[in-house]
Protein backbone atom coordinates (compact mmCIF):
# COMPACT_ATOMS: atom_id res chain seq x y z
CA UNK A 1 0.00 0.00 0.00
CA UNK A 2 2.67 2.08 0.64
CA UNK A 3 4.56 1.23 -2.53
CA UNK A 4 2.00 2.31 -4.69
CA UNK A 5 1.01 5.61 -3.12
CA UNK A 6 4.54 6.55 -4.23
CA UNK A 7 3.56 5.43 -7.80
CA UNK A 8 2.51 8.80 -9.99
CA UNK A 9 -1.23 8.56 -10.53
CA UNK A 10 -0.83 8.23 -14.56
CA UNK A 11 2.20 6.95 -16.26
CA UNK A 12 1.68 6.65 -20.09
CA UNK A 13 5.06 5.28 -21.69
CA UNK A 14 5.31 4.60 -26.17
CA UNK A 15 1.44 4.14 -25.56
CA UNK A 16 0.27 3.47 -29.41
CA UNK A 17 -3.38 2.84 -30.02
CA UNK A 18 -4.65 1.70 -33.57
CA UNK A 19 -8.89 1.37 -34.23
CA UNK A 20 -9.61 -0.62 -36.98
CA UNK A 21 -6.99 0.66 -39.77
CA UNK A 22 -6.51 3.92 -38.12
CA UNK A 23 -4.18 4.83 -35.73
CA UNK A 24 -5.75 6.89 -33.13
CA UNK A 25 -2.62 7.25 -30.40
CA UNK A 26 0.56 7.54 -31.78
CA UNK A 27 3.61 6.66 -28.87
CA UNK A 28 2.41 9.07 -25.88
CA UNK A 29 4.14 9.53 -23.44
CA UNK A 30 3.44 11.78 -20.02
CA UNK A 31 3.47 11.22 -16.18
CA UNK A 32 0.40 12.78 -14.15
CA UNK A 33 2.19 14.00 -10.79
CA UNK A 34 -0.14 13.14 -7.67
CA UNK A 35 -2.26 16.35 -6.67
CA UNK A 36 -2.30 17.92 -10.02
CA UNK A 37 -4.92 19.54 -12.26
CA UNK A 38 -3.84 18.42 -15.54
CA UNK A 39 -5.86 19.22 -18.37
CA UNK A 40 -5.04 16.78 -22.15
CA UNK A 41 -6.15 19.83 -24.44
CA UNK A 42 -6.31 19.20 -28.28
CA UNK A 43 -8.73 19.66 -31.32
CA UNK A 44 -11.61 17.02 -32.34
CA UNK A 45 -10.24 13.63 -33.36
CA UNK A 46 -7.17 14.37 -31.64
CA UNK A 47 -7.70 11.24 -29.66
CA UNK A 48 -8.35 12.49 -26.62
CA UNK A 49 -11.27 10.37 -25.43
CA UNK A 50 -9.39 7.22 -26.58
CA UNK A 51 -7.15 7.80 -24.15
CA UNK A 52 -9.38 8.29 -21.22
CA UNK A 53 -10.85 5.07 -22.97
CA UNK A 54 -7.26 3.52 -22.53
CA UNK A 55 -6.53 4.64 -19.19
CA UNK A 56 -10.16 3.30 -17.82
CA UNK A 57 -9.14 -0.36 -19.28
CA UNK A 58 -11.84 -0.18 -21.45
CA UNK A 59 -9.56 -0.28 -24.92
CA UNK A 60 -6.20 -2.14 -24.28
CA UNK A 61 -3.22 -0.59 -25.92
CA UNK A 62 -1.49 -1.83 -29.22
CA UNK A 63 1.99 -0.84 -27.92
CA UNK A 64 3.24 0.77 -24.57
CA UNK A 65 1.51 0.75 -21.27
CA UNK A 66 -0.40 2.57 -19.22
CA UNK A 67 -0.26 2.48 -15.26
CA UNK A 68 -2.37 3.93 -12.87
CA UNK A 69 -0.71 4.60 -9.21
CA UNK A 70 1.74 1.41 -10.38
CA UNK A 71 -1.14 -0.75 -11.56
CA UNK A 72 -2.65 -1.78 -14.91
CA UNK A 73 -5.85 -0.59 -15.46
CA UNK A 74 -8.17 -3.79 -15.84
CA UNK A 75 -12.30 -3.87 -16.06
CA UNK A 76 -12.24 -5.30 -13.12
CA UNK A 77 -14.09 -3.47 -10.39
CA UNK A 78 -11.74 -3.65 -7.17
CA UNK A 79 -9.10 -2.12 -10.07
CA UNK A 80 -11.61 0.58 -9.87
CA UNK A 81 -11.00 1.72 -6.45
CA UNK A 82 -9.72 5.03 -6.14
CA UNK A 83 -10.28 6.32 -9.69
CA UNK A 84 -13.45 8.45 -10.17
CA UNK A 85 -14.56 9.12 -14.26
CA UNK A 86 -16.92 11.19 -15.05
CA UNK A 87 -17.77 10.76 -18.78
CA UNK A 88 -19.11 13.37 -21.25
CA UNK A 89 -22.65 14.84 -21.02
CA UNK A 90 -25.52 13.03 -22.65
CA UNK A 91 -28.68 12.70 -22.69
CA UNK A 92 -30.82 10.49 -20.43
CA UNK A 93 -34.27 9.46 -19.77
CA UNK A 94 -35.12 12.69 -17.59
CA UNK A 95 -37.99 10.14 -16.44
CA UNK A 96 -35.63 7.15 -14.86
CA UNK A 97 -37.22 7.01 -11.27
CA UNK A 98 -33.79 7.78 -9.18
CA UNK A 99 -33.13 10.86 -6.63
CA UNK A 100 -29.75 12.73 -6.70
CA UNK A 101 -28.81 10.69 -3.36
CA UNK A 102 -29.72 7.07 -5.82
CA UNK A 103 -26.90 8.28 -8.69
CA UNK A 104 -24.41 9.26 -6.11
CA UNK A 105 -24.96 5.52 -4.65
CA UNK A 106 -24.12 4.28 -8.28
CA UNK A 107 -20.36 5.40 -7.44
CA UNK A 108 -20.37 3.08 -4.44
CA UNK A 109 -21.62 0.36 -6.62
CA UNK A 110 -17.80 0.48 -7.97
CA UNK A 111 -16.45 -0.25 -4.71
CA UNK A 112 -18.66 -2.88 -3.35
CA UNK A 113 -18.94 -6.88 -3.84
CA UNK A 114 -21.19 -8.35 -5.77
CA UNK A 115 -24.38 -9.90 -3.79
CA UNK A 116 -23.60 -6.75 -1.08
CA UNK A 117 -26.24 -4.63 -0.35
CA UNK A 118 -25.74 -0.99 0.37
CA UNK A 119 -25.04 -0.04 4.04
CA UNK A 120 -26.51 2.81 5.95
CA UNK A 121 -22.39 4.03 6.19
CA UNK A 122 -22.70 3.86 1.94
CA UNK A 123 -25.79 6.02 2.16
CA UNK A 124 -24.25 8.40 4.56
CA UNK A 125 -20.97 8.55 2.25
CA UNK A 126 -23.25 9.31 -0.79
CA UNK A 127 -24.83 12.09 1.16
CA UNK A 128 -21.47 13.95 2.30
CA UNK A 129 -19.98 13.67 -0.89
CA UNK A 130 -23.17 15.42 -2.49
CA UNK A 131 -23.09 18.14 0.22
CA UNK A 132 -19.19 18.42 -0.80
CA UNK A 133 -19.80 19.11 -4.21
CA UNK A 134 -22.24 21.97 -2.97
CA UNK A 135 -25.75 20.30 -3.31
CA UNK A 136 -28.16 21.43 -0.96
CA UNK A 137 -29.85 18.63 1.30
CA UNK A 138 -33.68 19.32 -0.09
CA UNK A 139 -32.29 18.62 -3.64
CA UNK A 140 -30.68 15.29 -3.17
CA UNK A 141 -33.69 13.31 -2.93
CA UNK A 142 -35.44 14.85 -6.15
CA UNK A 143 -35.32 12.71 -8.93
CA UNK A 144 -32.19 13.33 -11.11
CA UNK A 145 -34.24 14.70 -13.83
CA UNK A 146 -36.07 17.54 -11.89
CA UNK A 147 -32.58 19.00 -11.16
CA UNK A 148 -31.08 21.66 -13.56
CA UNK A 149 -27.99 20.72 -15.94
CA UNK A 150 -25.87 22.14 -13.67
CA UNK A 151 -26.96 20.67 -10.66
CA UNK A 152 -27.16 17.28 -12.79
CA UNK A 153 -23.33 17.73 -13.51
CA UNK A 154 -22.63 18.08 -9.42
CA UNK A 155 -24.31 14.94 -9.07
CA UNK A 156 -22.90 13.06 -11.52
CA UNK A 157 -19.26 14.61 -10.04
CA UNK A 158 -20.24 13.61 -6.53
CA UNK A 159 -20.82 9.69 -8.07
CA UNK A 160 -17.30 10.46 -9.88
CA UNK A 161 -16.25 10.56 -6.26
CA UNK A 162 -17.91 8.21 -4.33
CA UNK A 163 -15.87 5.14 -4.93
CA UNK A 164 -12.50 6.61 -2.24
CA UNK A 165 -11.52 8.64 -5.24
CA UNK A 166 -8.16 9.91 -5.69
CA UNK A 167 -7.72 10.72 -9.07
CA UNK A 168 -10.54 11.80 -11.01
CA UNK A 169 -11.33 11.55 -14.73
CA UNK A 170 -13.13 14.17 -16.33
CA UNK A 171 -13.73 13.63 -20.15
CA UNK A 172 -15.66 17.22 -21.53
CA UNK A 173 -17.37 17.94 -18.59
CA UNK A 174 -18.81 21.06 -18.77
CA UNK A 175 -20.29 20.79 -22.70
CA UNK A 176 -23.30 22.29 -22.53
CA UNK A 177 -22.88 24.37 -19.42
CA UNK A 178 -22.93 28.03 -19.78
CA UNK A 179 -19.35 30.15 -19.14
CA UNK A 180 -20.77 30.85 -15.55
CA UNK A 181 -22.11 27.39 -14.75
CA UNK A 182 -18.17 26.34 -16.37
CA UNK A 183 -16.56 28.63 -14.03
CA UNK A 184 -18.54 26.90 -10.67
CA UNK A 185 -18.44 23.38 -10.95
CA UNK A 186 -14.72 23.40 -12.18
CA UNK A 187 -14.30 25.82 -8.79
CA UNK A 188 -16.23 22.93 -7.23
CA UNK A 189 -13.34 20.84 -8.34
CA UNK A 190 -10.15 22.83 -7.66
CA UNK A 191 -11.70 23.00 -3.86
CA UNK A 192 -12.15 19.32 -4.07
CA UNK A 193 -8.65 18.99 -4.90
CA UNK A 194 -7.45 21.35 -2.38
CA UNK A 195 -9.91 20.05 0.16
CA UNK A 196 -9.41 16.02 -0.41
CA UNK A 197 -5.86 15.88 -1.79
CA UNK A 198 -7.63 15.10 -5.27
CA UNK A 199 -5.47 14.56 -8.58
CA UNK A 200 -7.79 15.76 -11.71
CA UNK A 201 -6.84 14.82 -15.64
CA UNK A 202 -9.51 16.19 -17.17
CA UNK A 203 -10.20 16.61 -20.91
CA UNK A 204 -11.19 19.44 -22.27
CA UNK A 205 -11.83 21.39 -25.51
CA UNK A 206 -12.30 25.13 -24.20
CA UNK A 207 -8.51 25.83 -23.90
CA UNK A 208 -9.93 29.44 -22.59
CA UNK A 209 -11.87 28.16 -19.77
CA UNK A 210 -9.41 25.50 -18.07
CA UNK A 211 -6.65 27.32 -18.48
CA UNK A 212 -7.91 29.24 -15.27
CA UNK A 213 -7.56 26.46 -13.24
CA UNK A 214 -5.12 23.49 -14.33
CA UNK A 215 -1.19 23.84 -13.55
CA UNK A 216 -0.13 21.73 -16.33
CA UNK A 217 -1.39 21.03 -20.14
CA UNK A 218 -0.40 17.81 -22.67
CA UNK A 219 -1.46 19.12 -26.18
CA UNK A 220 -2.38 16.04 -27.76
CA UNK A 221 -2.83 15.89 -31.33
CA UNK A 222 -2.34 11.94 -32.27
CA UNK A 223 0.47 12.43 -30.23
CA UNK A 224 1.55 14.76 -27.76
CA UNK A 225 2.84 17.64 -29.48
CA UNK A 226 3.97 19.55 -26.24
CA UNK A 227 3.45 19.79 -22.14
CA UNK A 228 3.78 21.86 -19.72
CA UNK A 229 2.18 24.68 -17.63
CA UNK A 230 -0.50 26.16 -19.63
CA UNK A 231 1.63 29.90 -20.15
CA UNK A 232 4.25 27.67 -22.07
CA UNK A 233 1.94 25.68 -23.82
CA UNK A 234 -0.27 28.04 -25.07
CA UNK A 235 2.91 30.07 -26.15
CA UNK A 236 3.78 27.29 -28.11
CA UNK A 237 3.66 27.51 -31.67
CA UNK A 238 2.68 23.09 -31.69
CA UNK A 239 -0.78 23.92 -30.20
CA UNK A 240 -1.72 26.75 -32.51
CA UNK A 241 -0.62 24.54 -35.78
CA UNK A 242 -2.70 21.81 -34.00
CA UNK A 243 -5.90 23.74 -33.92
CA UNK A 244 -5.32 26.06 -36.97
CA UNK A 245 -4.30 23.21 -39.29
CA UNK A 246 -7.98 21.96 -38.65
CA UNK A 247 -9.32 25.31 -39.01
CA UNK A 248 -11.52 25.07 -36.12
CA UNK A 249 -10.55 27.44 -33.65
CA UNK A 250 -8.34 30.59 -33.60
CA UNK A 251 -6.46 32.74 -31.24
CA UNK A 252 -7.64 34.94 -28.65
CA UNK A 253 -6.58 38.23 -27.98
CA UNK A 254 -5.72 36.63 -24.72
CA UNK A 255 -3.28 34.13 -26.56
CA UNK A 256 -6.41 31.58 -26.17
CA UNK A 257 -8.07 29.96 -27.98
CA UNK A 258 -11.41 30.47 -28.92
CA UNK A 259 -13.74 28.27 -31.83
CA UNK A 260 -14.67 29.70 -34.53
CA UNK B 1 -65.61 -20.63 -8.07
CA UNK B 2 -62.74 -21.37 -5.51
CA UNK B 3 -64.79 -24.47 -5.33
CA UNK B 4 -63.20 -26.06 -8.95
CA UNK B 5 -59.34 -27.41 -8.14
CA UNK B 6 -58.51 -25.68 -12.17
CA UNK B 7 -59.91 -22.52 -10.31
CA UNK B 8 -57.46 -22.33 -7.73
CA UNK B 9 -54.48 -23.47 -10.13
CA UNK B 10 -55.68 -20.26 -11.88
CA UNK B 11 -55.68 -17.72 -9.54
CA UNK B 12 -52.29 -19.19 -8.08
CA UNK B 13 -50.64 -19.19 -11.63
CA UNK B 14 -51.97 -15.62 -11.94
CA UNK B 15 -50.56 -14.27 -9.06
CA UNK B 16 -47.13 -15.63 -9.50
CA UNK B 17 -47.37 -14.63 -13.15
CA UNK B 18 -48.67 -10.87 -12.07
CA UNK B 19 -45.42 -10.86 -9.18
CA UNK B 20 -42.97 -11.89 -11.63
CA UNK B 21 -44.44 -10.10 -14.54
CA UNK B 22 -44.36 -6.94 -12.49
CA UNK B 23 -40.87 -6.81 -11.26
CA UNK B 24 -39.09 -7.83 -14.28
CA UNK B 25 -41.43 -4.84 -16.04
CA UNK B 26 -39.44 -2.57 -14.32
CA UNK B 27 -36.39 -3.25 -15.67
CA UNK B 28 -37.91 -3.74 -19.19
CA UNK B 29 -38.45 -0.06 -18.75
CA UNK B 30 -35.66 1.16 -17.52
CA UNK B 31 -33.66 -0.14 -19.91
CA UNK B 32 -36.27 0.62 -22.68
CA UNK B 33 -36.83 -3.24 -23.65
CA UNK B 34 -40.58 -2.84 -24.44
CA UNK B 35 -40.00 -3.76 -28.06
CA UNK B 36 -37.81 -6.21 -26.98
CA UNK B 37 -40.23 -7.70 -24.95
CA UNK B 38 -42.63 -8.10 -27.69
CA UNK B 39 -40.17 -9.20 -30.30
CA UNK B 40 -39.12 -12.23 -28.10
CA UNK B 41 -42.69 -13.60 -26.96
CA UNK B 42 -43.40 -13.16 -30.78
CA UNK B 43 -40.76 -15.58 -31.63
CA UNK B 44 -42.36 -17.74 -29.16
CA UNK B 45 -44.46 -18.52 -31.61
CA UNK B 46 -41.42 -20.08 -33.73
CA UNK B 47 -39.92 -22.09 -30.92
CA UNK B 48 -43.53 -23.64 -29.87
CA UNK B 49 -43.59 -24.65 -33.58
CA UNK B 50 -40.22 -26.47 -33.71
CA UNK B 51 -41.06 -27.69 -30.27
CA UNK B 52 -44.62 -29.56 -31.78
CA UNK B 53 -42.47 -30.65 -34.88
CA UNK B 54 -40.03 -32.34 -33.11
CA UNK B 55 -42.12 -33.86 -30.44
CA UNK B 56 -40.80 -32.13 -27.73
CA UNK B 57 -42.02 -30.41 -24.76
CA UNK B 58 -43.52 -26.90 -26.58
CA UNK B 59 -42.69 -25.27 -23.70
CA UNK B 60 -39.05 -25.97 -23.66
CA UNK B 61 -38.45 -25.69 -27.17
CA UNK B 62 -39.98 -21.93 -26.77
CA UNK B 63 -37.40 -21.25 -23.82
CA UNK B 64 -34.25 -22.45 -25.34
CA UNK B 65 -35.76 -20.62 -28.63
CA UNK B 66 -36.83 -17.21 -27.51
CA UNK B 67 -33.58 -17.38 -25.12
CA UNK B 68 -31.24 -17.70 -28.69
CA UNK B 69 -33.84 -14.72 -30.24
CA UNK B 70 -32.95 -12.61 -26.81
CA UNK B 71 -29.39 -12.99 -27.05
CA UNK B 72 -29.28 -12.78 -30.95
CA UNK B 73 -31.18 -9.44 -30.65
CA UNK B 74 -28.25 -8.35 -28.25
CA UNK B 75 -25.53 -9.62 -30.28
CA UNK B 76 -26.44 -7.95 -33.55
CA UNK B 77 -27.80 -4.70 -32.39
CA UNK B 78 -24.26 -4.44 -30.13
CA UNK B 79 -21.38 -5.66 -32.66
CA UNK B 80 -23.40 -4.95 -35.68
CA UNK B 81 -23.92 -1.05 -35.79
CA UNK B 82 -27.57 -1.76 -36.57
CA UNK B 83 -30.47 0.01 -33.63
CA UNK B 84 -32.10 -2.56 -31.55
CA UNK B 85 -35.68 -1.74 -33.02
CA UNK B 86 -34.15 -2.33 -36.71
CA UNK B 87 -33.19 -6.10 -35.66
CA UNK B 88 -36.37 -6.97 -33.07
CA UNK B 89 -38.46 -5.58 -36.41
CA UNK B 90 -36.44 -8.11 -38.85
CA UNK B 91 -36.64 -11.14 -36.36
CA UNK B 92 -39.95 -10.94 -34.59
CA UNK B 93 -41.48 -11.10 -38.23
CA UNK B 94 -38.78 -13.60 -39.73
CA UNK B 95 -39.50 -15.71 -36.22
CA UNK B 96 -42.87 -15.79 -36.63
CA UNK B 97 -42.97 -16.68 -40.39
CA UNK B 98 -40.70 -19.44 -39.69
CA UNK B 99 -43.14 -20.63 -36.72
CA UNK B 100 -46.17 -20.69 -39.78
CA UNK B 101 -44.58 -22.20 -41.89
CA UNK B 102 -43.36 -24.82 -39.60
CA UNK B 103 -46.90 -25.65 -38.13
CA UNK B 104 -48.31 -25.70 -41.53
CA UNK B 105 -46.27 -28.51 -42.15
CA UNK B 106 -46.96 -30.75 -39.22
CA UNK B 107 -49.75 -33.45 -39.83
CA UNK B 108 -53.04 -33.15 -37.66
CA UNK B 109 -54.30 -30.69 -35.37
CA UNK B 110 -53.06 -29.42 -31.98
CA UNK B 111 -55.59 -27.90 -29.58
CA UNK B 112 -52.54 -26.03 -27.58
CA UNK B 113 -51.99 -23.93 -30.19
CA UNK B 114 -54.66 -21.69 -29.26
CA UNK B 115 -53.47 -21.93 -26.12
CA UNK B 116 -50.21 -21.11 -26.72
CA UNK B 117 -51.19 -18.21 -29.00
CA UNK B 118 -53.74 -16.63 -26.45
CA UNK B 119 -53.35 -18.08 -23.30
CA UNK B 120 -55.21 -20.65 -21.13
CA UNK B 121 -55.22 -19.91 -17.90
CA UNK B 122 -57.88 -23.24 -16.96
CA UNK B 123 -55.85 -25.44 -18.48
CA UNK B 124 -52.50 -24.59 -15.85
CA UNK B 125 -51.25 -27.93 -14.67
CA UNK B 126 -49.82 -29.02 -11.13
CA UNK B 127 -46.41 -28.93 -12.77
CA UNK B 128 -46.75 -25.72 -14.70
CA UNK B 129 -47.06 -24.22 -11.04
CA UNK B 130 -44.11 -25.90 -10.15
CA UNK B 131 -42.18 -24.98 -12.91
CA UNK B 132 -43.61 -21.01 -12.73
CA UNK B 133 -42.85 -21.13 -9.17
CA UNK B 134 -39.45 -22.57 -9.16
CA UNK B 135 -38.03 -20.47 -12.44
CA UNK B 136 -39.77 -17.75 -11.13
CA UNK B 137 -37.96 -17.58 -7.80
CA UNK B 138 -34.81 -18.15 -9.21
CA UNK B 139 -35.73 -14.40 -11.40
CA UNK B 140 -36.73 -13.16 -8.53
CA UNK B 141 -33.17 -13.80 -6.64
CA UNK B 142 -31.26 -13.03 -9.68
CA UNK B 143 -32.95 -9.05 -10.17
CA UNK B 144 -32.45 -9.30 -6.25
CA UNK B 145 -28.91 -10.00 -5.92
CA UNK B 146 -27.99 -7.97 -9.11
CA UNK B 147 -30.35 -4.97 -8.50
CA UNK B 148 -27.50 -2.05 -7.20
CA UNK B 149 -25.66 -3.42 -10.80
CA UNK B 150 -28.68 -3.73 -13.12
CA UNK B 151 -29.85 0.06 -12.01
CA UNK B 152 -26.48 1.37 -12.92
CA UNK B 153 -26.44 -0.44 -16.20
CA UNK B 154 -29.79 0.70 -17.16
CA UNK B 155 -29.19 4.05 -16.17
CA UNK B 156 -25.78 4.66 -17.52
CA UNK B 157 -24.35 2.24 -19.13
CA UNK B 158 -21.31 3.84 -20.29
CA UNK B 159 -20.22 4.93 -16.77
CA UNK B 160 -21.02 1.46 -15.21
CA UNK B 161 -18.82 0.12 -17.64
CA UNK B 162 -15.81 1.92 -16.66
CA UNK B 163 -16.63 1.59 -12.98
CA UNK B 164 -15.50 -2.20 -13.72
CA UNK B 165 -19.33 -3.78 -13.87
CA UNK B 166 -19.64 -6.59 -16.45
CA UNK B 167 -22.21 -4.60 -18.49
CA UNK B 168 -22.21 -7.33 -21.20
CA UNK B 169 -23.09 -9.98 -18.81
CA UNK B 170 -25.73 -8.53 -17.19
CA UNK B 171 -27.13 -7.27 -20.40
CA UNK B 172 -27.31 -10.72 -21.85
CA UNK B 173 -28.62 -11.77 -18.44
CA UNK B 174 -31.63 -9.43 -18.88
CA UNK B 175 -32.68 -10.55 -22.11
CA UNK B 176 -32.36 -14.18 -20.64
CA UNK B 177 -34.24 -13.07 -17.75
CA UNK B 178 -37.52 -11.51 -20.23
CA UNK B 179 -37.18 -14.45 -22.32
CA UNK B 180 -37.21 -17.42 -19.97
CA UNK B 181 -40.33 -14.91 -18.10
CA UNK B 182 -42.31 -14.74 -21.33
CA UNK B 183 -41.93 -18.87 -21.77
CA UNK B 184 -43.12 -19.53 -18.34
CA UNK B 185 -46.07 -17.30 -18.88
CA UNK B 186 -47.30 -17.76 -22.20
CA UNK B 187 -49.95 -20.91 -21.02
CA UNK B 188 -51.86 -18.28 -18.84
CA UNK B 189 -51.17 -15.12 -21.11
CA UNK B 190 -50.19 -16.02 -24.20
CA UNK B 191 -47.58 -15.51 -27.11
CA UNK B 192 -49.66 -12.62 -28.22
CA UNK B 193 -49.72 -10.98 -25.03
CA UNK B 194 -47.02 -12.30 -22.97
CA UNK B 195 -45.21 -9.13 -23.24
CA UNK B 196 -47.75 -6.74 -22.69
CA UNK B 197 -47.69 -7.47 -18.56
CA UNK B 198 -44.15 -6.60 -18.74
CA UNK B 199 -44.65 -3.13 -19.56
CA UNK B 200 -47.77 -1.95 -18.08
CA UNK B 201 -47.25 -2.54 -14.31
CA UNK B 202 -43.86 -0.33 -14.29
CA UNK B 203 -45.12 2.45 -16.32
CA UNK B 204 -48.28 2.31 -14.25
CA UNK B 205 -45.72 2.77 -11.56
CA UNK B 206 -43.61 5.45 -13.62
CA UNK B 207 -47.54 7.72 -13.44
CA UNK B 208 -47.23 7.33 -9.79
CA UNK B 209 -43.82 7.16 -7.84
CA UNK B 210 -40.91 9.33 -8.50
CA UNK B 211 -38.46 6.82 -7.32
CA UNK B 212 -37.73 3.21 -8.37
CA UNK B 213 -38.42 1.91 -5.67
CA UNK B 214 -42.18 3.60 -5.26
CA UNK B 215 -42.19 2.39 -9.39
CA UNK B 216 -41.38 -1.33 -8.04
CA UNK B 217 -44.47 -1.22 -5.40
CA UNK B 218 -46.71 0.22 -7.60
CA UNK B 219 -45.65 -2.21 -10.40
CA UNK B 220 -46.28 -5.06 -8.02
CA UNK B 221 -49.21 -4.19 -6.79
CA UNK B 222 -50.63 -3.73 -10.12
CA UNK B 223 -49.19 -6.44 -11.75
CA UNK B 224 -50.62 -9.00 -8.52
CA UNK B 225 -54.03 -7.10 -8.60
CA UNK B 226 -55.15 -6.61 -12.16
CA UNK B 227 -54.19 -10.24 -12.57
CA UNK B 228 -56.34 -11.49 -10.01
CA UNK B 229 -59.33 -8.78 -11.62
CA UNK B 230 -58.78 -10.39 -14.65
CA UNK B 231 -59.46 -13.60 -13.81
CA UNK B 232 -62.02 -13.03 -12.09
CA UNK B 233 -63.75 -11.04 -15.12
CA UNK B 234 -62.99 -13.56 -17.29
CA UNK B 235 -64.89 -16.46 -14.81
CA UNK B 236 -67.41 -14.88 -14.81
CA UNK B 237 -68.41 -13.01 -18.22
CA UNK B 238 -66.77 -15.97 -20.07
CA UNK B 239 -63.32 -14.02 -21.57
CA UNK B 240 -60.66 -15.15 -22.25
CA UNK B 241 -58.48 -14.73 -19.62
CA UNK B 242 -55.05 -13.43 -20.89
CA UNK B 243 -56.88 -10.72 -22.56
CA UNK B 244 -58.92 -9.76 -19.57
CA UNK B 245 -55.59 -9.52 -17.31
CA UNK B 246 -54.12 -7.29 -20.06
CA UNK B 247 -56.83 -5.48 -20.47
CA UNK B 248 -57.25 -4.84 -16.90
CA UNK B 249 -54.09 -3.47 -16.39
CA UNK B 250 -54.22 -1.13 -19.30
CA UNK B 251 -57.44 0.41 -17.83
CA UNK B 252 -55.11 0.72 -14.55
CA UNK B 253 -52.46 2.57 -16.45
CA UNK B 254 -54.79 5.31 -17.96
CA UNK B 255 -56.30 5.65 -14.47
CA UNK B 256 -52.76 6.18 -13.06
CA UNK B 257 -52.62 8.67 -16.03
CA UNK B 258 -55.09 10.49 -15.04
CA UNK B 259 -54.48 11.15 -11.58
CA UNK B 260 -50.61 10.78 -12.15
CA UNK B 261 -48.80 13.50 -9.82
CA UNK B 262 -45.85 13.50 -12.69
CA UNK B 263 -48.08 15.11 -14.93
CA UNK B 264 -48.03 18.07 -12.78
CA UNK B 265 -44.39 18.71 -12.29
CA UNK B 266 -43.53 17.67 -15.69
CA UNK B 267 -45.69 20.55 -16.46
CA UNK B 268 -43.78 22.88 -13.68
CA UNK B 269 -40.27 21.38 -14.56
CA UNK B 270 -41.30 22.86 -18.68
CA UNK B 271 -42.31 25.99 -16.84
CA UNK B 272 -39.04 26.15 -15.15
CA UNK B 273 -37.19 25.42 -18.15
CA UNK B 274 -38.50 28.35 -20.45
CA UNK B 275 -38.20 31.06 -17.99
CA UNK B 276 -34.23 29.90 -16.65
CA UNK B 277 -32.85 29.47 -20.29
CA UNK B 278 -31.57 26.31 -18.88
CA UNK B 279 -29.96 24.06 -21.46
CA UNK B 280 -32.22 20.72 -22.01
CA UNK B 281 -31.16 17.34 -21.13
CA UNK B 282 -33.98 15.98 -23.16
Amino acid sequence: MELEHKQPPVEVADLTVQLGDKLVLDNLNFTVKEGSFTSIIGPNGAGKTTLVRVLLGLIRPGKGSVHLFGSIPLRSRNRRHGIGYLPQRKEFDRRFPVSALDVAMMGRVACMGLFRFPKPKDRDAALETLRRVGLKDDQTHRPIGELSGGQQQLVFLARALCSHTRLLLLDEPTTGLDPAGQERFYDVVQTLRRNLGLTILVVSHDVDTISRFADRFICLDRSVLVQGNPAEVLASSHLKEAYWGRSEQIPLSTGCLGVL
Amino acid sequence: MFAYEFMQRAFIAGVMAGLLCSFVSLFVVMQRLAFAGVGISHSALGGVAVGLLAGVNPVLSAGLFCTAVAWLIGFISKKGDIHADTVIGVLFSATMALGIILISLTQGYYPDLMGFLFGNILAVTRQDLWILGIVGTAIALFLMLFFKELLFVCFDEETAKAAGLPTTFLYYALLTVIAVTIVICVKILGIVLASALLVIPAITGYELARNFRGVLVVSLVSGVSTAMAGLVLSYHLNLPSGATIVLCATLLFFAAMLLSPRRRWIHALKGRETGTGNFSTT
